[in-house]
């Protein structure tokens, strides 16, 4: 009975964080407005403003606010086990992240590597479509001291080799041309094997793939672009197409495109006109 | 394509640099090293491999395909690593070799393969349908590398910089299943289809070998060689 109660509450709490994380508009101009600036280095630099020093005083901050606000569905020590993910869709993917395993989805960083610290301020910011909220709420002074929290569960932030996506090239206008070329390589490069060859998700591959913890991970709906986990703008596609979904089954492309990054960029535009 | 983060590089240099001194294999010219060879075999019949369900991709991968979990003659068995626990210094090996590792046919050829850490496995796709290599490592299975093979006949390398059993899979065909067994100095081997394996230019000494097999699980045992000799191995795992 009294877990019960203090799940209400949690949940209560949940909804109320939220609420308040869709809500500081001016935050998110502002942001805009820096990211804008610094577009072209958009994955490897980070665009915001403010960054605090990462230090145990800001550690120590960064773990009041996750007390608060993260707790529910990552668990006290991050495990991913918090009260309310005992609820979220128990038998599918995805759970909340276990932020000690280091394994990321949303990276700047090739296969396998642990994100920047700049790809887990996009996360909580942004928060994942549909499964967990942004907290553009919090300040970027604090959701920076979440992110030192966040790190300090897995002890392999502190050393180690870290190699970053570098986004070749940028954007290009999309058109009939750029979209005819898209298509060629989302069929050449075989994304239809496990997205179908409409994009629907719905290859012939689809039906068996999942997660690393075993849980069913269909691939994305190509149709739906404001459904895409990892962001929608172009350079967000780029990512996830070079980097890959660790974690899950998508996988980095970035060998076999590199040299030829122009058709990454043709692919994405591919991709966005399934949703026009 | 990929850039060093430079400022978390140097960062960590200094603590990479003592890891790196406490534990690193130094490379000698041995001369009259002794050799640990013998043969791995199975008391009894080998287990029966389970016929592999193959639900896409037919045409390719064909129909009616067991697992290659258990292989061998004569009573030997194949594909058990072979490799000596812990030694410091010893024969050469080529740092730049890029292990060779196939997708064809929707298995992995080699099964089960050995390397040195930093050496790069060179993964290549000889079908022509979508393969991922997704290589886990750690008791954690965490990812090491989830590379797409879209085309066929390109060689991906990528370092192996952990060590211990790497399990390799294919997200796009379920029943696909590997091992890379990566150790810090090049005496490691696989055994043959007869089970019969050997490890040559081994400098004299008490050595712990451990023998690993990715269904039978892993045994150590101690060997003694001596200058110039051969150290009789064999072992025989049972269900």
């Amino acid at each position: 009975m009294n877990k019960q109660k203090s799940f209400l509450q949690s949940l209560s709490v949940a909804v109320a964080l939220t609420m308040v994380a869709g809500s500081s508009s001016g935050v998110i101009a502002a942001e805009k407005k820096a990211k804008a600036k610094t577009a072209p280095l958009a994955i490897t630099v980070s665009p915001y403003k403010g960054r605090p020093k990462e230090n145990a005083k800001n550690i120590a901050a960064g773990k009041r606010i996750y007390d608060n606000a993260c707790i529910y569905c990552h668990g006290t020590t991050g495990k991913g086990d918090g009260p309310v993910a005992f609820y979220l869709s128990r038998d599918t993917a995805p759970r909340p992240r276990d932020l000690t395993s280091g394994i990321f989805k949303f990276r700047s960083t090739g296969s396998g590597e642990l994100p920047m610290d700049e790809d887990i301020f996009r996360t909580i910011t942004r928060g994942v479509k549909g499964y967990m909220p942004g907290f553009q709420g919090l300040s970027v002074s604090d959701r920076w001291k979440v992110v030192y929290y966040v790190k300090s569960f897995n002890p392999d932030f502190k050393g180690g080799e870290f190699e970053t996506i570098k986004m070749v090239g940028g954007p290009v206008q999309s058109n009939g041309v750029s979209i005819n070329k898209g298509y060629k390589v989302y069929q050449k490069f075989k994304c239809w094997e496990c997205h179908g060859g409409g994009g629907l998700g719905n290859g012939k591959k689809a039906p068996d793939l999942k997660d690393d913890w075993g849980f069913p991970l269909p691939p994305r709906d190509l149709s739906r672009l404001s459904s895409f986990k990892n962001g929608t703008a172009p350079e967000d596609m780029y990512r996830t197409i070079m980097a890959g979904f660790d974690g899950g089954a998508m996988p980095s492309y970035a060998d076999f495109f590199e040299g030829e990054e122009k058709n990454v960029w043709h692919l994405i535009n591919y991709i966005r006109s399934l949703s026009e | 394509m990929k850039i060093k983060n430079s400022i978390k590089w140097a960062g960590v240099a200094s603590a990479l640099l003592l890891a790196s001194t406490a534990s690193a294999y130094e490379q000698i010219d041995v001369t009259n090293g002794g050799t640990i060879s013998g043969t791995i075999s199975f008391k009894g019949a080998l287990p029966a491999n389970p016929a592999l369900s193959i639900t896409k991709d037919k045409e390719t991968c064909g129909t009616g395909i067991t697992a290659d979990y258990y292989l061998g003659s004569g009573g030997g068995l194949q594909n058990v690593v072979v490799a000596i626990e812990s030694i410091d210094k010893g024969k050469k090996f080529k740092k730049r070799a890029i292990i060779p590792f196939d997708n064809k046919k929707c298995m992995f050829v080699p099964h089960v393969v050995t390397a040195v850490k930093g050496q790069k496995l060179g993964i290549n796709n000889s079908d022509p349908v979508l393969h991922n290599t997704h290589l886990y490592s750690g008791k954690k299975l965490k990812t090491m590398y989830n590379i797409a093979l879209p085309l066929m006949n390109k060689v991906i390398k990528k370092p192996l910089r952990k060590l211990g059993p790497v399990v390799v899979k294919c997200d796009a065909h379920e029943w696909m299943l590997g091992y890379v067994y990566v150790s810090k100095h090049p005496y490691s081997t696989v055994t043959a289809n007869n089970g019969s394996f050997s490890i040559g230019d081994v400098p004299a000494g008490n050595y712990k070998v451990k023998i690993w097999h990715e269904k039978l699980g892993e045994v150590s045992q101690d060997v003694t060689v001596a200058a110039g000799g051969t150290a009789k191995l064999n072992y025989s795992f049972s269900k």
